[in-house]
């Protein structure tokens, strides 16, 4: 047994070789390297242009930056990101921007204006309940209220002058983003006084969006969501107007050509007049709008999309449809620009470049479009 | 240094035999461990699903009928297609009868996971990233991208896909995804023509007018206009294959197996053959 005592006295020097050997082989795995080059200028005949970027669940650096320079290229001067709360104040006052940091780094290298919008994922500890009770992520109470204020103060003051414009939550219309409670525009209303307030203390500068309302016929007192033409008016009633710059909306297209013209009975891509006018109707017409979200879908299993063809030459045209007859709407963002794996569900047919970065035909036709 | 610490330095060095103790112990506890681990392979724990099966004598299977001629309604309200038909030869197979569930495509797996259904039959596409919870059968039919030529000898698609295409003109839907395999085969070599038309049947239609040599489009849409087009035939197997498998529970193994074992009866038969025909024409059988 002498072989086994030898191997006894050795094994920490084997261990300890093997342990270094393989730090010193992975350190030298060659990963692509993220060297920002000068700052972009993004060159669009058609400023309007913008899409949603999902970079919150992009980990490698030069995933993001390829992600913005085919932005950048395709002709479109701004992005909607998402800035997750849980992501960055995992605990109360303790902030961690890594993340958003690299975002907001690349996008200004890349000569792109950032809509962030800030909402959604409620950190736990601004959720919990004393009662023991589970609470979902989108779920804020108002009791809970300032501390997302103080989030919003913590990112404005973070990226002070960097940032142009925040959106207080997203669809609030809809109970899954309503921490799965009946929806309340007045609660809303509640939280986007707060964010508003602590957003100018920040940056008095600062553009703060409000709405982002998912489209929905949903009635009043339905489980799953509210009307959003309802909600709005409900917003309007409890003081709204004097706690937002811009409206934010989403506009999907479904099977309907960009023209198709509104109704309330009809959910199309110009659905936002209706909520244009009510604007209007309460003295806003002179604050602007955007479309946070839109676009058409071409997945060959959803029964809401359309051809691929159809949904490049819809797109195309909502957005001239934007141009020429919308003086009030700022950006039309399209979701979504890419994801970072497959969703494997129709939402994979919203995209404009696969995970791999590979162009999409639409993409072509945007950058075509918007560039040439 | 501590009082146990001079203690324990006191005693010496550790006896060589403790070592060789230890080194048993933990051999024993391998061969133990390894031993269960194959005992629970030899011995697998009943699938409830599939004595579930056996007991009622009911195949209960999740689809989604907005895909025709996969799985649709018709004007009665009753299911048709061909995974409605495969799902009905598998239940011949097993002698049990079939009941469907329509269920949006997106929730098709939850119903698995939730043990609502006992399978997916529904052109699924497997999800690799799926299978700690969901096992998929082999591939029972293959979309996809495909190549669409007239009969014409030494025009069928061998070797290098680039250097085949080179110099022609290729058909595609607008946007699909063969206008975007043509775009970047077009990025990586010389003499590509893209031609779009608005749909994949116009597309196709290009190839038999000679508007192009070539039609990269939907396998789908292919096999159907095939059917009755003799002059026209596909250039080789799909160019980007999307296969396409039976969905079961994961904890369902010994479903999975019966699952295998009816689709390899039905192929070896002739049965799926038979279906591909009747559902997609001559084509889409392989023959």
């Amino acid at each position: 047994m002498h072989w086994l005592s030898q191997l006894n006295q050795r094994r920490h020097w084997i261990l300890r070789t093997l342990i270094i050997a393989a730090t010193f082989t992975w350190a030298n795995i060659p990963r692509p390297h993220v060297i920002l080059g000068p700052t972009q200028i993004v060159q669009t005949r058609h400023p309007v242009t913008c899409v949603h970027t999902r970079l919150t669940d992009e980990v490698e650096p030069w995933k993001v930056l390829r992600s913005l320079e085919m932005v950048r290229t395709m002709g479109a001067p701004t992005i909607v990101e998402y800035f997750p709360w849980a992501y960055y104040e995992g605990d109360k006052d303790n902030f961690g921007w890594g993340h958003a940091d690299m975002v907001m780094d690349f996008a200004e290298n890349q000569g792109l204006t950032v809509i962030a919008r800030l909402s959604g994922l409620v950190p736990e500890w601004a959720r919990r309940q004393p009662d023991g009770t589970e609470t979902v992520a989108s779920y804020l109470d108002a009791e809970h209220f300032a501390d997302f204020g103080d989030y919003v103060y913590a990112f404005i003051t973070h990226f002070q002058g960097r940032v142009k414009y925040v959106i207080v939550w997203n669809e609030p219309n809809v109970t899954a983003e309503w921490g799965f409670r009946p929806v309340d525009p007045e609660a809303y209303t509640e939280l986007l006084k707060v964010a508003y307030t602590r957003a100018k203390e920040a940056d008095p500068n600062i553009l703060v969006l409000a709405g982002a309302l998912a489209p929905t016929l949903e009635p009043e007192g339905s489980e799953l969501a509210m009307n959003d033409i309802i909600y709005l008016e409900r917003m309007y009633a409890a003081g709204a107007g004097n706690y937002f710059d811009i409206l934010a909306a989403h506009a999907y297209g479904l099977k309907f050509p960009p023209d198709d013209p509104p109704a309330p009975d009809a959910l199309n891509f110009r659905r936002v007049e209706l909520l244009r006018q009510i604007m209007v109707t309460h003295g806003d017409a002179a604050k602007p709008m955007m479309l946070t979200e839109s676009g058409w879908n071409d997945s060959p299993r959803w029964t809401r999309a359309v051809s691929p063809g159809v949904r490049i030459d819809n797109t195309l045209a909502g957005y001239e449809w934007a141009e020429q007859h919308w003086s009030w709407m700022q950006a039309v963002c399209t979701w979504a620009f890419r994801y970072p794996a497959p969703q494997r569900s129709y939402g994979d047919y919203f995209t404009f470049v696969t995970p791999e970065f590979v162009p999409k035909p639409i993409y072509e036709a945007v950058r075509e479009w918007a560039t040439k | 240094m501590g009082d146990e610490m001079k203690r324990l330095k006191a005693q010496g060095p550790r006896p060589k035999g403790q070592g060789v103790r230890w080194l048993i112990a933990a051999v024993v506890i391998a061969i133990l461990g390894f031993g269960i681990w194959v005992l629970g392979f030899a011995f697998p724990k009943e699938d409830e699903v599939w004595k579930r099966i056996q007991a009622r004598e009911v195949f209960t299977v999740a689809t989604d009928a907005s895909y025709p001629p996969f799985s649709a309604v018709d004007a009665n309200g009753d299911l048709f297609g061909f995974d409605i038909d495969l799902a009905e030869a598998i239940g011949r197979q097993w002698g049990v009868r079939v009941e469907f569930e329509n269920i949006a495509y997106d929730a098709l797996l939850d119903t698995l996971i939730s043990d609502r259904d006992d399978a997916v039959i529904s052109a699924f596409v497997p999800q690799p990233e799926r299978t700690k919870q969901i096992s998929f059968s082999r591939s029972y039919f293959v979309g996809g991208t495909v190549a669409v030529i007239k009969l014409e000898p030494g025009t069928y698609l061998s070797g290098d896909s680039l250097v085949w295409a080179s110099g022609k003109t290729l058909a595609v839907e607008y946007g699909a995804g063969g206008d975007a395999l043509a775009r970047q085969w077009k990025q990586r070599t010389t003499g590509i023509t893209i031609l779009p038309k608005p749909t994949a049947d116009e597309a196709l239609l290009a190839v038999e007018n000679d508007e192009a040599q070539a039609a990269l489009v939907d396998a789908i849409s292919a096999y159907s206009f095939l059917r009755d087009r003799p002059a026209l035939t596909l250039a080789g197997p799909p160019l980007e294959p999307e296969p396409y498998a039976i969905a079961v529970s994961a904890r369902s193994r010994t479903l999975h197996q019966q699952v295998e074992q009816a689709l390899a009866a039905l192929e070896a038969d002739g049965t799926l053959a038979e279906l591909k025909v009747k559902w997609f024409g001559e084509m889409a059988s392989g023959k």
